[in-house]
């Protein structure tokens, strides 16, 4: 079985490099970055990726706008995003949230865990979910 | 994982310039609120180097790091930047934080002695 692939998107050089090494080495990942939100989304259009980890705070387009311009693109639109943010209120993870992101991951993560909250956004995103009330 | 922890322990050394010049960017910050002379782009560079340090500090083993970077980004993240009154804290702060990065066990883990 071939790993699957993962684009990382984050303008910090330290922080792409720490996920990558976590991601391949201790997930099994194959992993390609992009350091803004532009060439995320050629990259995305391009690669294909079965993943995007985005981050939020980006000097060119930020996670947000990032994650709508992959949305409106019929060949990105399906690619399941999660956010990566160092922002810690309860306001911004709740406007994050309503986006429709597979999941939502904090600043500063943990590189010996990380494959597995990815792992577990990626599985709770992609569960049907329960329907209720009918 | 020792090959994991030893990467991450060179990337840890590879960006330790970077985590300087970030540090230095907040010192230079907090002796403008202590002169009550900080303009609004020092201030807003130096909010977002805090706001880098939180994100790097603990992916390299040191959480408290990043705790003092986010109470230093938000002391910075309002127009006008805070008090005067607030720069001893401030520095307190900026030492502290300097401290956890320069400490000789600063860094990821270190990988397990073989044999």
């Amino acid at each position: 079985m071939s790993a699957k692939h993962i684009l990382l998107v984050d303008d910090e050089d330290d922080i792409r490099e720490v996920a990558g090494i976590s991601l391949e080495a201790v997930g099994g990942w194959l992993v390609s970055g992009a350091s803004g939100g532009r060439e995320g989304i050629a990259k995305a259009q391009e690669e294909r990726p079965d993943a995007i980890l985005l981050d939020v705070m980006m000097p060119d387009i930020d996670g947000p706008t990032t994650f709508a311009l992959l949305q409106e693109d019929a060949t990105t639109r399906d690619i399941p995003v999660i956010l990566l943010t160092a922002k810690a209120q309860t306001a911004d993870r709740e406007r994050f949230a309503q986006l429709g992101v597979a999941g939502i991951l904090t600043k500063p993560f943990d590189p010996m865990t990380l494959p597995e909250q990815v792992a577990a956004s990626l599985a709770a995103a992609a569960s049907p979910r329960t329907a209720t009330g009918s | 994982m020792n090959e994991v922890r030893a990467a991450l322990q060179a990337l840890f050394e590879k960006h330790g310039d970077e985590f300087d010049r970030r540090i230095q960017t907040l010192e230079e910050a907090v002796s403008a609120v202590r002169a009550g002379a900080l303009d609004d782009e020092l201030r807003g560079e130096a909010n977002r180097d805090a706001h880098k340090l939180v994100g790097s500090l603990g992916m390299f083993g040191l959480p408290r790091g990043s705790e003092l970077a986010r109470e230093l980004e938000q002391a910075l993240a309002s127009p006008g930047g805070p008090p005067a009154s607030e720069a001893p804290r401030l520095a307190e702060l900026v030492v502290a934080l300097r401290q956890e990065i320069e400490a000789p066990s600063a860094g990821p883990p270190r990988p397990a002695p073989q044999g």
